[in-house]
């Protein structure tokens, strides 16, 4: 078996999960309208920190971390067999534009990281796109289960960047307003930062408090696009089916579902078709990215750590910005929030590349 | 379980080899080498044209792999695990990303290759397979990542055949270390030396 728990998240909403989950159960959003933050000075609703002194990545992601830390009995983390997995699309990216080209890449990112742990005897850097948390999460099961390493500290960070912002700005995904994940006037994402992390372990005694299992996960691809999702939701659709497949888990015994939801009109209405086909569309469900934005390679972690807080509360958090069904499948978006008794949570992403995964969390 | 290398190529200071011979009758400019490559091969996919040079390398080792190899052409959509591993990703695209963002004139077709496993998705699409994948950052040299991965999908079924390989185009230096892996009793075992061998092999 393997378990999980001592989730962290640190956001415009707080610096713990707890905060997180208050702040988000309270319809609370770290959505604001920031002058001057597009390419060319537009007013743009962002997830921001601290607009006057940048994210500052690495810090952030090192506190996350050491915040999760202090959650489990470290003495008997502490291993060679313990493995740090970081989650990010495009790490230190700011970087870039002092012409320091290299100090921007992703494995100069990893070593500063790197350099807070000194205990930690390997560190992977997984770079998925949007999928890259979820995917890291269904990594750090599999490197348990195989029986590879028996503990796994998993971290997701990205950072707001005038790089990423423009990006998506030259494509017109970007919405003028707070993003409306799967709502019928929804006009695209919403960019926000953040860092999460949490742990996954062979062992259940090394957390302080209530940790779940980890019932695995899988990947797909559309094999159709690179950037366009794909109109059948296939590689989503075959990820889902794995991973219920290998947990043994039917649609139906699905408390909840926490979905990518980005909020533009193609990828809300291809997951809608994905859950469709797979049985999922009486199932609850949420994306947080109408209350976070999209926070890329942390979006995963955080998405993860709010499925962990939301069994340990039997709360269904409500989907912020959802008021009229907006996709070609009617799916059950969340419009308030709920108590349920919640024993089995899917976890969802898919990402540009054609990537998809998917992960399940058990009480 | 017998895991083997099956098939493996690399492409290293412009110089092409296929299963350790030297391609027959290629011979490139190293400044043209994805181009002259993808004509010696054959392969005619005009996308080609519009990927960044990280996904033209990609593209074009599992073209290499494929002219020798039975079992990649003919692989069932999810059967394959793609497991890639990169030093410096897309770096070179996100340097011409940031240049356009400096002339506020960014351009959605340079963009979208500034996440480094986009060189999957264009695999995936041109030989529309759905399997598992991953990408890492990661030193060429780690090899021992590439052999954990690829023998946990295939350990833990989540996939009958796996693609490895590690690649790096930056600076017009253009770095790719590939093979497949599979169960069975031909090629040489899986082993960290056997794999460290066939790599440095000119």
């Amino acid at each position: 078996m393997v378990y999980i728990g001592a989730e962290n998240i640190i956001s415009p909403l707080g610096d713990s999960a707890e905060a997180n989950f208050e702040a988000l159960a309270q319809y609370k959003t770290g959505l604001k309208l920031v002058e001057n933050a597009g390419n060319r000075n537009e007013a743009l609703y962002i997830s921001i920190m601290n607009d006057l002194e940048g994210f500052g990545i690495v810090k952030q992601t090192v506190n996350s971390i050491k915040a999760s830390l202090q959650s489990i009995e470290f003495d008997q983390l502490k291993s060679e067999r313990t493995i740090l997995i970081l989650s990010t699309t495009k790490g230190e990216i700011e970087l870039l534009r002092n012409e320091e080209s290299e100090a921007a890449a992703l494995g100069k990112f990893k070593d500063q990281i790197v350099q807070h742990f000194p205990w930690i005897s390997e560190t992977l850097l997984i770079s998925n796109a949007c999928i890259s948390g979820v995917l890291a999460i269904a990594t750090a099961h599999d490197l348990i289960h195989s029986g590879q390493a028996d503990h796994v500290i998993v971290a997701g960070a990205d950072m707001l960047s005038e790089f990423t912002l423009a990006g998506f700005q030259s494509f017109f995904a970007i919405s003028d307003e707070p993003c409306k994940p799967f709502d019928k006037n929804r006009k695209g994402i919403n960019l926000g930062e953040g860092a999460a992390s949490l742990i996954l372990s062979r062992s259940k005694s090394i957390f302080k408090s209530q940790c779940f299992k980890s019932l695995g996960g899988s990947s797909a691809n559309d094999a159709n696009h690179i950037s366009g999702p794909s109109r059948t939701g296939e590689g989503l659709y075959r990820t889902i089916k794995k991973t219920l497949l290998r947990a043994n888990i039917k649609p139906e015994e699905i408390d909840f579902l926490s979905a990518h939801g980005t909020g533009t009109a193609y990828n809300d209405e291809m997951e809608s078709i994905a859950f469709d086909r797979i049985g999922l569309v009486s199932t609850p469900l949420h994306s947080l990215k109408g209350s976070l934005g999209h926070t890329f390679g942390a979006a995963g972690v955080i998405e993860a750590a709010i499925c962990l807080q939301s069994m340990r509360n039997n709360t269904m958090i409500a989907s912020a910005g959802f008021e009229k069904q907006g996709t070609s499948r009617s799916i059950n978006v969340l419009q308030k929030t709920e108590q349920k008794e919640l024993n089995t949570i899917l976890k969802t992403a898919s990402g540009f590349g054609g990537c998809n995964a998917s992960i399940i969390f058990q009480k | 379980m017998n895991l083997k290398i099956r098939t493996y190529c690399n492409i290293e200071n412009g110089v092409v080899t296929l299963n350790g011979e030297n391609l027959d009758g290629f011979e490139s400019n190293q400044n043209d080498l994805l181009k002259d490559l993808y004509v010696h091969l054959k392969v005619d996919y005009p996308k080609f044209y519009k990927m960044d040079n990280l996904s033209k390398l990609g593209l074009l080792g599992v073209e290499l792999l494929k002219s020798v190899s039975t079992s990649l052409a003919q692989m069932g959509e999810d059967d394959l695990g793609i497991v890639l591993q990169t030093k410096y990703g897309c770096l070179e695209t996100d340097i011409n990303h940031q240049a356009r963002v400096d002339e506020k004139s960014p351009s959605p077709a340079i963009f979208v290759y500034t996440l480094s496993n986009i060189v999957i998705g264009e695999i995936s699409i041109k030989n529309k397979w759905f399997g598992e994948s991953i990408l890492f950052i990661e030193e060429p040299r780690k090899l021992d990542n590439l052999i954990r991965h690829a023998t946990g999908l295939i350990l833990n079924n989540k996939a009958k055949t796996c693609l490895i390989g590690c690649l790096d185009s930056y600076q017009n230096q253009h770095s790719l270390k590939m093979a497949i892996i599979e169960t069975g009793n031909d090629g040489p075992a899986f082993s960290l030396e056997n794999l460290a061998d066939i790599f440095d092999k000119k």
